[in-house]
């Protein structure tokens, strides 16, 4: 495996935006083509190099690459940003638009990641070991369709609109999540671990959301019944694979389900755990 | 001194756009005017006289001087912010949004604050509505939810939406039913028939129940004495009688919906119930647009650029993200470097952090009067006052052009020109 190992030598002053790195497109760059690639700094272009320093080294004959990011990334927007393939490592936090439109590959952020993580990707996996922003696997305004496949797993906590719009996928947020969860949701799954805010995939048309705590649900979902869904082994194992163990959940927890969003049809479920 | 009268004035202190005053002008000055409510009359009657000092870094200035600094500032800017613009004519918007194109420039209005949200909820949703002129003759329900009238637009109530008698509504406030939701008791819930007082935060909540009412969908958890936004389900249910058959209902909301909790997702849940309530009559939702032409600004930048307010031109086309590229989350991150202000005061409007981080860069401001901004600004380009001393284009909050004339002489030119000058500055400095 190729190893891209970049450290943050300056800090920006203003917005970088760099969808320019992702793994995939750094195949066969050597370093210093990777140090002149352009970013955006603010309405400037810069190149990389005047931001990052680092090495190549390969390890194993593994395909693909691995792109480390070692540093305080906050004012960095769209890391990873479209990656098909390959692994990101971000040894820190991260700005805005992480992962978002990604079709494969694997992105863990060390720290806490910005608005708009994953936003309208379709496919990989987004793991964030500290907390998200706003807006995680959501669409963007004016668009009708958010996240549509892959999964996003935040160990912390998650920001409002968690999943709008979304289309397909799963998103597991293991601590609290703000207001409208699944906000107008077609399809996929939402798992929140910890507690949730109010009006929970209000406007949903299909779907499922998974909750632990945080019962407010609008007057137009409706209770359908109390039972244990077969799934739910199946995607603990899953979430387990991918480094989260959902502590302290009963593994035989029963579920409330309910049925809604009325207003929208009604087939959409919010699962709320019977026995947390 | 001979006094001129002037009629049929445009006020410019709110959306509402009275188009009716009359203005009595001696030696360049308004000495009197009559059909205007008491912030209008403050307003035509000052509006033009407390003048800003022209300065650079402090220090007086010609204008071309103070042309040259602001030109220098943005064109030097590597994140410059063009923002503002609810006091100024449609024309000056259009300069302002082609200023922040060739700056490359985040640009954004005062509704980002205010009405933005409900700018939002209708590219999504659409929004059913009409104009002030059919409310004041066909209305026979007027519901304000979060809005204040008699004390925000003084005169809606008698021109357009209450009291006003009209085609169809010959007695005034005897033909109609006001209907008003709010936190709290307010100068305009003392006249209603029905007054909501509800909860903060409940508004998303209110509407969806009103929804389900409305499409007589159930609600097996709720019974008659049930709270819903502090208020029983029962009343709720009276509303949505009167909804349902009033023959022309009109719906105005206010900040109130907009800036509280879910923002452009509460109006979103409000259109829907009112496209719901078009299934039995007819009923339109109308924002109440605060400063006079906040609503122009979202037509303006709509017309050139696509999109309504948090924009960004950084890469040369425009981007749309609010949270991303509005006004205040910007300069409460840092994402700016220098700012041009145009007839707005942020130091006012704006939340503490945002204005300290409006301090830590060179800010050029544009007013017509002192104000809190111009206290620091580093440069200060007196104007003169849209609707007495320039003339130009307001939309109303209806979406109705209304063409405002100059009244009075003044010695400073109008934002139109200061823009179109550094405009030309810029250009020049960029070798366009």
């Amino acid at each position: 495996m190729r190893v891209i190992d970049l450290r943050l030598t300056r800090e920006p002053n203003l917005p970088l935006e760099a969808e320019r790195l992702r793994p995939d497109s750094l195949e066969q760059t050597t370093l210093d083509e990777i140090y002149a690639l352009p970013l955006l700094y603010g309405n400037q272009t810069a190149e990389a190099g005047e931001f990052l320093r680092g090495e190549i080294r390969e390890t194993g004959d593994a395909p693909g690459v691995s792109l480390i990011l070692r540093g305080d990334f906050r004012r960095v927007k769209r890391l990873g940003q479209g990656m098909q393939s390959g692994e990101l490592i971000i040894e820190g936090s991260c700005g805005f638009h992480a992962g978002a439109e990604m079709g494969g590959g694997r992105i863990t952020i060390r720290g806490d990641a910005g608005d708009w993580l994953g936003a309208h990707m379709t496919g990989g996996v987004i793991r964030v070991e500290g907390s998200a922003g706003h807006w995680a696997g959501a669409s963007y305004r004016g668009k009708t369709q958010g996240m549509r496949g892959g999964a996003i797993i935040i160990h912390g906590n998650a920001g409002r609109m968690t999943g709008t719009k979304m289309r397909g996928g799963l998103i597991v947020v293991n601590g609290d999540c703000l207001e409208f969860p699944g906000y107008d949701m077609n399809a996929g799954t939402i798992l929140i671990a910890g507690h949730s805010g109010r009006h929970i995939g209000s406007g949903m048309v299909r779907g499922t959301i998974i909750v632990r705590e945080g019962h407010d649900l609008l007057p137009t979902f409706y209770h359908d019944c109390t039972y244990q869904p077969p799934f739910w082994q199946l995607m603990r194992s899953y979430i387990e694979t991918q480094g989260l163990v959902l502590d302290g959940w009963d593994v035989d927890c029963f579920f409330d389900r309910y049925s809604g969003e009325a207003m929208t049809g009604g087939k959409g479920e919010v699962l709320l755990c019977h026995t947390a | 001194m001979t006094v001129t009268v002037h009629k049929d004035v445009v006020c410019t202190f709110c959306g509402a756009l009275c188009d009716d005053l009359e203005m009595h002008v001696e030696d360049n000055r308004v000495i009197d005017v009559k059909n205007v409510c008491g912030i209008g009359r403050s307003k035509a009657l000052h509006g033009d006289n407390d003048k800003p000092e022209c300065r650079v870094y402090g220090m007086p200035a010609t204008l071309e001087r103070a042309y040259d600094a602001a030109a220098e500032i943005l064109s030097q800017a590597k994140s410059p912010l063009v923002y503002g613009f609810s006091s100024t004519v449609a024309e000056a918007n259009r300069v302002g949004v082609e200023l922040a194109e060739i700056l490359r420039a985040g640009l954004d209005n005062c509704s980002s604050y205010c009405h933005g949200p409900g700018v939002l909820a209708r590219q999504h949703v659409g929004l059913p509505t009409c104009t002030l002129g059919e409310a004041k003759n066909r209305a026979d329900l007027v519901v304000f939810w979060g809005a204040n009238p008699m004390e925000s637009h003084m005169r809606h109530f008698s021109r357009y939406s209450v009291q006003a008698k009209g085609m169809y509504t010959p007695l005034g406030r005897k033909d109609r039913k006001l209907v008003v939701v709010d936190v709290r008791p307010t100068p305009s819930s003392k006249n209603a028939d029905l007054f909501f007082q509800v909860i903060p935060g409940s508004d998303y909540e209110i509407a969806t129940v009103l929804r389900a009412l409305v499409c007589e969908l159930p609600l097996p958890t709720l019974t008659d004495d049930s709270l819903v936004g502090g208020v029983p389900l029962s009343r709720w249910r009276e509303l949505v009688g009167l909804l349902r058959e009033c023959k022309y209902g009109v719906v105005f909301f206010g900040i109130g919906l907009t800036q509280s909790q879910g923002k452009d997702l509460n109006v979103e849940q409000l259109i829907r119930l009112v496209s719901d309530c078009n299934r039995y009559t007819r009923v339109y939702a109308m924002p109440m647009r605060g400063h006079a032409n906040v609503n122009g600004n979202n037509q303006v930048f709509v017309w050139q650029t696509g999109y309504p307010l948090a924009i960004s031109f950084n890469r040369g086309y425009p981007r749309f993200n609010p949270g991303e590229f509005s006004v205040i989350d910007m300069l409460n991150r840092g994402d700016v470097d220098a700012a041009l202000i145009v007839a707005t005061d942020p130091a006012a409007h704006l939340p503490h952090t945002a204005v300290e981080g409006l301090k830590k860069i060179p800010t050029i401001v544009l007013d017509p009067v002192n104000s809190l901004t111009t206290a620091w600004a580093d440069v200060v380009i007196p104007v003169a006052t849209s609707g007495l001393s320039a003339d130009g284009t307001y939309y109303r909050m209806d979406n109705v052009p209304i063409r405002l004339r100059k009244i009075l002489d003044c010695e400073w030119p109008a934002d139109l020109e200061v823009l179109q000058r550094i405009k030309e500055r810029v250009l020049h400095a960029k070798n366009h």
